[in-house]
């Protein structure tokens, strides 16, 4: 009887809300009709009976009258008011003016009060208990009235007297037929209640399901991703590496070139494409510094940053353009404990933020200088490098760690740097932040975990 | 507005219900009115069935008015039938109808499924001091009226210490008392007679 499972769209809690309350409301419209068939049945069954009960006393105008009139107050408040509950309740109060004309019909016959019972067991079929109300209220009103007016003794009406019917019996009647009442009530309570809670199951069943099929699938497509990945670094790692070599070549020619061509015209030509090239073979390197940090594993390793610094500066020395100045390289380190970290991975870091400082230093301020600060305990190691270089606007500095960004196409560089530097601060599980001014120099600080442990 | 067609709708359909009710049943619970011109008939005034009813001259004889029409009439059959075949050899039983409609004899023994002189004479109801049905009459051996009244005190004749019929056949054979008889015995209740057209 529950309503099927019907497929929700994921991540939407609201559709998913809108989904169940349809089929909740599916299901009761089920029930409602299922027993307004019932219903037809039953009331032209009592119709039937009321007939056959008028061959006993002839009361046959009784039988069509009051039957007749019930049945078209159900089905014309069914017709007026079909979207309420209405001739539910009407279908109730019906029940109970049948007992009553079987009763008449039946001149008295007590056991017609069963009638009311059958009526009362009928109505659990829609599920409501409050439809037991009216039936109940009909039977113990007109009841209780007779009863008293007998217990009274009030000799101005003439009905059914019977030996028995004391008022402790009376109390005992009404008792029981109230238990049973509210046992039919319950009943319906609680199928409803139960069908509720089982249409409740059967839709989080099917989200269960659902959710699991989306997961797998998921997964899957991790899986792929994982692997294509993989063979992606392995193939810009080979491409990369095969690159390099032809070009160290062209630069050994291009050497011997430079040497036995006096023609300044070709001297010219032959700098500009020696520069071209190591820019072509930066670029490759920047590439597989990349591919190096997505790929391998962190190699953890003792770090001297008074070593790894003076190697730095020593290779950066002479790096910029032959028009510019030597940068100043300032170093201060406080190490008391020793640090574990990737050494190559700190020697990408470090290169990239130093030459940066050294490429873009501000040539209106007389000293250029870069200053890294270390400072090392037991958890971690916090490296500043700060510079007075050309600085870098506010609104540039969200992007600048975007892959291929670059501030300006004046800018020289592949725009991979920055880049690399956050990956490989992350593989090493640190964090990276800039503070910086157009004008007025920069600084990143990054704090990276010792891997002592 | 809907709302307020369908309460009116569904109040007039249960008055329905009510006047039937009504109708025929609760004001049978009310006595029945005395008609204008009803002259009292006191017990032990005689009553002459002579040409009127085939019946034995010295035995009591029991009159049953009874109308086809009365709920309260056909609700009483089984209760009459127990009276007749209890008594049937100590008194002579006998249906009155008190009816327009042309209804034979035979039309209401089947009724009755019994074998007992029916008469459609509306003078006995007079004779006899009867404005209702149904009633019960009983005249003793010299047909004098003994008992004139209703067969129970409830209408479904459930109330065994109100058989006041019975009582009246029981206290003329000298086997109880003659009991002192209510209200409820004598006021007459139940259906209205007929406007009587004689044929």
């Amino acid at each position: 009887m529950v309503a099927s499972y019907r497929s929700v769209p994921k991540n939407s809690h609201v559709t998913a809300q809108q989904t169940y309350q349809t089929i909740k409301k599916a299901y009761k419209e089920q029930v409602k009709q299922k027993s307004d068939t019932l219903m037809n049945y039953f009331l032209a069954s009592f119709f039937v009976v009321g007939l056959i009960l008028a061959n006993f006393y002839d009361t046959w105008l009784f039988a069509v009258g009051v039957g007749g009139l019930s049945l078209v107050a159900y089905y014309s408040v069914k017709l007026l008011l079909p979207r309420t509950e209405t001739y539910q309740y009407i279908v109730s109060i019906v029940f109970g003016i049948f007992m009553a004309q079987f009763i008449y019909q039946m001149h008295g016959l007590f056991e017609m009060h069963f009638i009311a019972f059958i009526g009362s067991a009928i109505l659990i079929t829609y599920q409501n208990w409050k439809l037991q109300i009216p039936l109940a209220a009909l039977v113990i009103v007109h009841h209780a009235t007779f009863g008293y007016l007998q217990y009274i003794g009030y000799d101005k009406v003439y009905f059914t007297q019977l030996d028995y019917m004391t008022l402790q019996t009376f109390i005992i009647h009404g008792i029981l037929a109230t238990v049973v009442f509210f046992i039919c009530g319950l009943w319906a309570w609680q199928l409803r209640r139960l069908n509720e809670r089982q249409i409740e199951l059967t839709y989080e069943m099917g989200r269960f399901q659902e959710e699991q099929v989306q997961q797998k699938v998921l997964l899957r497509s991790n899986e792929e991703l994982k692997k294509s990945n993989k063979e992606l670094d392995g193939f810009v790692y080979s491409v990369s590496h095969d690159l390099r070599a032809p070009l160290s070549s062209m630069l050994g020619v291009i050497g011997l070139c430079e040497m036995g061509a006096p023609d300044p015209f070709m001297q010219k030509n032959i700098s500009l494409l020696k520069s071209s090239i190591k820019k072509l073979d930066g670029f490759i390197m920047d590439i597989l510094d990349y591919s190096r940090n997505s790929r391998l594993e962190i190699n953890r390793q003792e770090i001297h940053f008074n070593d790894l610094l003076s190697d730095i500066s020593n290779n950066l020395k002479f790096m910029g353009a032959s028009d510019q100045r030597n940068v100043e390289i300032r170093m201060t380190i406080r190490n008391g404990v020793p640090f574990h970290s990737d050494q190559s991975r700190l020697s990408i870091i470090l290169n990239n933020l130093i030459s940066n400082s050294i490429r873009y230093q501000n040539p209106e301020v007389p000293d250029p200088f870069v200053e890294i600060c270390v400072d090392v305990c037991e958890t971690a190691a916090n490296i500043l490098v700060r510079d007075n270089g050309i600085g870098i606007g506010k609104e540039n500095q969200e992007k600048v760690f975007n892959m291929f960004y670059r501030v300006s196409t004046k800018s020289v560089g592949s725009g991979l740097g920055l880049y690399i530097v956050k990956e490989t601060v992350e593989k090493l599980s640190g964090v990276i932040k800039l503070k910086s001014e157009l004008g007025g120099g920069t600084e990143f600080s990054i704090r990276l975990p010792n891997l002592s442990n | 507005m809907k709302k307020a067609i369908t309460i009116a709708w569904v109040l007039a359909l249960f008055s329905g219900i009510v006047y039937i009710f009504w109708f025929t049943d609760w004001k049978y619970s009310l006595p029945t009115p005395i008609p204008k011109e009803y002259h009292p008939v006191t017990a032990g005034t005689p009553v002459d069935l002579a040409g009127k009813l085939p019946v034995a001259a010295n035995k009591p004889v029991f009159l049953h008015f009874f109308n086809p029409d009365c709920p309260c009439s056909r609700f009483n059959i089984p209760f009459f039938k127990s009276l007749v075949k209890k008594y049937n050899d100590k008194v002579s039983f006998a249906i009155v109808v008190l009816n327009n409609q042309a209804y034979t004899a035979k039309e209401i023994q089947t009724k009755f499924d019994l074998d007992v002189p029916v008469s459609f004479d509306s003078t006995l109801a007079a004779a006899c001091g009867v404005y209702s049905t149904p009633q019960a009459v009983l005249l003793d051996a010299n047909h004098r009226l003994y008992y004139r009244g209703n067969y129970n005190k409830s209408r479904y004749c459930s109330d065994s210490r109100s058989n006041y019929a019975q009582m009246a056949i029981d206290s003329l054979f000298g086997n109880i008392p003659r009991p002192v008889f209510a209200a409820y015995a004598l006021k007459a209740y139940g259906c209205q007679l007929p406007v009587c057209t004689q044929k």
